[in-house]
């Protein structure tokens, strides 16, 4: 600990922190061009300049590290004579095209100008350019599909090509040149097209880098920025949408260090099209003699409430069924389960559409064993080992990815074993490529390796005799040359992985869809379990079985109830004890039987057991494995209704199709991998004649002779958190800043 | 009761030499529209946007003029053309509404945006008193040469 004084107040701060972080704790305010908070600091800028007492020139405060009794003074005369330099001398060579500029409104250079510089320039000559295009007169170059360059108004700065090989791991972007001839470039033929290559644009200081979505589009003080959650991964990012009349103009992100660090990847940044897509439903639709004709909302919800009682009444509750989506907001699945089983009066609910093979749900006393992440995201970087199973990180979880590369980057082992080789192997220590489908071989090869080489350390191994037993019985079949065998690796690779894994501090394993989707995903992650304790990994930090949900919701929708045989908060239905508790809190009668998963209603529909249903937000004749199957049995139904935001395939086959509202139109709250729940902010009323999920449901519920007396999502959150054993201790307020 | 008198008899000559000093000298009444007023060179009227020497115009759509408008009645719409170039694709003002304060010319960093002399564009349809950037621009052949 070392204690300072900066402008006569005094500060006590570990060795090894710089001036900058020290003044930020006083809330002392530095400028800076070149610093940023997940960077090496590079002090190039000298916008940062202060004097210290008993130096005899101006220290960078980004750079300068603190040491006891340091006397720092960021308002001197000679600082303020320093910062005017800095700025007139960057102002040298950078153009006055602020009108044009892209940047203009929040360019840092704009406001520290503004605030430290001085109000005229004393140079006369003419402006340094960086000519592209002889004939044109703007040098604007497109150095990646995303991304233009303007190298006049460039201050090296660097963070662009910092950011890209510190955080991204690429080389894509890199400083050519000397001197004033310095440029920010990329390789003949190589463009910056890495998935995170839209943060340079928000990181630049100045309008040197610039997004093809966003540029010249608007004006960023003439836009409304929106505190939400990208709905594109299961990430659950935060991000700012940036608004105008309706319409989204672009994404930012909005730091959150539990959770995306204060990046983005590029599918959450420029992904966000679809709001505002032409294809959006406009209004109700109504289908007669085979073509969809546009309605009003009375008639729509007075026509489906009419359906829904005559089956109800001609052929009982469990005729009917309900398929939700782990793309809706928590409140509007938990109300959608609660309307099924309240109104319906049927456990026929279910969301988990894109696979055949569907994870038991799981018990209340063994929720964190199948259906949750044990580890949170921060604690991946202090994990010493981190094993990969079946997960293309880069495509499904771009900015756990992130993570995963800054651990590795920092020393820490990665293991893969995926299908087919990812861009994540090059700060990998061991890539294992299997055959498709045989995980379990694979694990069950390790384990068997490691207790038949005596690997362990008997003190670690956390399983009793019996359990141990049990174990060597199940792994007995799997020898060497079976596995490598059928995984197809070598043996030699196998027991190195074996050795590894045994020696290794701290073990945390990731798994992804290729394993939530497999035919064996139970035995897969009771056989991960297995193995954390044989090799002592068992109930540490930063130690754990991790299963990466690809939906934006997919945790909360488990977790809301949308299971046939689970009520909220993974209660059973035939829990009579916890079943009567939550019938109290709904003033209703729960049915005791459990309904049908989404396989069996398919069947059920097919054998005419089923004649309606509601599929609100999910689309599985593009998601089923089975695209046919799906779609006869959809065929078949009396009466179908769908709520969507497009005219899917789904959508298509319904006979009322109601207009639902995207993440940007509504408030709710998400989800994520870790099971933090955050808040989405609605940015603006539903489109043109839509409404919102949790709306449409309260509507019917109403026409269908039931009162949800709901206003909003916060009364729904407020409700589920009565109900939910998993939700408690929550409340609307407490998710503000960074969710929980 | 006589200094009452004596106000009262000296005040009608009085006005009245008022009266008759205008009766004979010229009228200040202007008879528009056969005449017209000779405007200060100040005179704030209708808004016209100026074009380059070249022909091209000079407004690139920045936003200043509508951040600083104060009855917010500029309305605009940015693209870019095909050598990467920032113009308005719509740039409407709602004459209506503006209030013909200038500052949209005071903001202007490209000197694009002037208030001219015009004051005669009256109209019975309201919805013809939103200019178009057609309708504001100066004709090409008066091209750089300020109005």
């Amino acid at each position: 600990m070392a204690t300072l004084t900066i402008d006569g107040k005094q500060v006590t701060v570990e060795e090894g922190t710089t001036i900058l972080k020290a003044a930020e704790k006083l809330e002392i305010d530095i400028p800076t061009f070149c610093f940023h908070d997940k960077l090496e600091a590079e002090g190039s800028c000298r916008m940062c300049l202060v004097e210290v007492e008993k130096m005899w020139k101006l220290q960078a405060a980004c750079a300068t590290l603190v040491s006891e009794g340091m006397v720092v003074k960021t308002d001197t005369p000679q600082v303020r004579a320093a910062r005017k330099g800095v700025l007139e001398f960057l102002l040298i060579n950078h153009p006055l095209d602020c009108p044009v500029c892209d940047k203009g409104g929040e360019c840092e250079l704009q406001n520290l100008l503004f605030k430290y510089g001085s109000d005229k320039s004393r140079y006369v000559e003419e402006k340094r350019r960086f000519i592209v295009d002889p004939q044109s007169k703007y040098d604007d170059l497109a150095v990646g599909p995303q991304i233009i360059r303007n190298m006049n108004r460039c201050i090296l700065c660097r963070k662009c090509v910092r950011f890209i090989t510190e955080i991204a791991g690429e080389a894509d972007l890199g400083t050519f040149g000397r001197g004033s001839k310095s440029e920010i470039n990329v390789l003949p033929d190589i463009p910056v097209d890495n998935p995170y290559s839209g943060n340079v644009v928000e990181i630049c200081p100045v309008g040197a880098l610039t997004s093809k979505s966003f540029r010249y589009k608007v004006r960023v003080w003439q836009t409304k920025a929106t505190p939400s959650i990208c709905p594109l991964c299961g990430d659950g990012c935060n991000v700012k949408l940036w608004t105008k009349d309706d319409k989204i103009y672009r994404v930012t992100s909005r730091r959150n260090d539990f959770v995306d660090e204060g990046f983005l990847c590029d599918k959450g940044r420029f992904g966000f099209e679809f709001v505002n897509h032409p294809h959006r439903l406009k209004q109700p639709l109504i289908k007669k003699n085979g073509k969809f004709l546009p309605a009003d909302w009375e008639e729509a919800i007075k026509l489906v409430a009419s359906k829904f009682k005559t089956t109800r009444e001609q052929s009982g509750a469990d005729s009917l069924a309900g398929v939700g989506s782990s793309k809706l907001t928590n409140e509007e699945n938990y109300l959608f389960q609660k309307f099924f089983r309240v109104v319906m009066g049927t456990n026929n609910v279910d969301h988990r559409v894109n696979s055949r093979h569907l994870l038991p749900s799981p018990s209340l006393k063994a929720k964190n064993q199948i259906y949750s992440t044990t580890n949170s995201i921060n604690e991946i970087e202090k994990a010493k080992l981190i094993f990969v199973l079946g997960c293309d990180l880069l495509k499904e979880h771009p900015i756990i990815n992130l993570r995963v590369m800054k651990s590795a980057m920092r020393g820490n082992a990665l293991i893969l074993a995926n299908i087919e080789s990812t861009r994540l192997n090059r700060f990998a220590q061991d890539e294992l490529i299997y055959k498709k489908g045989s995980e379990l071989t694979l694990i069950n090869g390790v384990a068997r390796e490691i207790i038949k080489g005596k690997l362990l350390d008997a003190d670690r191994v956390r399983l009793s005799n019996s359990e141990m037993e049990k174990l060597r019985e199940k792994v007995q079949p799997f020898d060497s040359q079976k596995v490598s065998q059928t995984t197809e690796i070598s043996s030699d690779k196998i027991k190195n992985f074996a050795n590894t894994i045994t020696k290794a501090e701290t073990v945390m394993i990731l798994c992804g869809k290729e394993i939530i989707t497999h035919p064996q995903s139970t035995e897969i992650i009771d056989s991960l379990y297995d193995f954390l304790r044989l090799t002592g990994h068992q109930d540490k930090d930063s130690c754990g079985v991790n299963l990466l949900w690809e939906d934006c919701n997919s945790l909360g929708t488990l977790d809301c109830g949308v299971l046939p045989d689970r009520l909220p908060g993974y209660i059973h239905v035939s829990d009579e004890a916890l079943r009567k508790k939550v019938e109290g809190i709904w003033n209703a009668k729960i049915p005791d039987k459990p309904g049908l998963d989404f396989n069996l209603l398919l069947e059920a529909v097919h054998q005419g057991k089923i004649k309606a249903m509601y599929i609100a937000g999910a689309d599985p004749v593009s998601e089923y494995p089975e695209e046919d199957y799906v779609k006869d049995a959809l065929e078949k139904l009396d009466f179908l209704m769908v709520q969507s935001i497009f005219l899917t395939e789904t959508a298509k086959l319904a006979h009322v199709v109601l207009p639902g509202a995207s993440f940007a139109e509504k408030d709710g709250t998400f989800t994520n991998v870790e099971r933090r729940i955050q808040k989405l902010g609605k940015a603006f009323d539903p489109l043109a004649n839509s409404k919102a999920d949790w709306y449409i449901i309260c509507m019917l519920a109403q026409s269908m002779g039931y009162n949800f007396d709901f206003n909003s999502p916060a009364q729904i959150f407020e409700e589920l958190v009565r109900v939910s054993p998993v939700h408690t201790k929550l409340s609307w307020q407490d998710l503000n800043e960074t969710g929980k | 009761m006589f200094d009452v008198l004596k106000t009262i008899f000296w005040a009608i000559p009085r006005g009245l030499s008022v009266t008759f000093k205008y009766l004979l000298s010229r009228p200040t009444t202007v008879r528009y529209p056969e005449q017209k007023l000779t405007l200060s060179p100040r005179y704030r009227g209708l808004h016209y946007l100026e074009r380059n020497e070249d022909g091209t115009e000079k407004c690139v759509c920045c936003g200043l003029c509508a951040a600083f408008c104060p009855s917010g009645c500029i309305y605009m719409e940015p693209t870019e053309d095909e050598f990467g170039e920032r113009y308005a694709k719509v740039y409407e003002i709602n004459e209506l509404r503006c209030i013909f304060c200038g500052y949209c010319q005071e903001a202007c960093p490209k000197e694009a945006i002037f208030l001219g002399k015009e004051y005669e564009f009256s109209n019975d349809r309201r919805e013809k008193l939103i200019y178009t950037k057609e309708d504001l621009l100066v004709p090409l052949e008066k091209a750089g040469q300020r109005m």
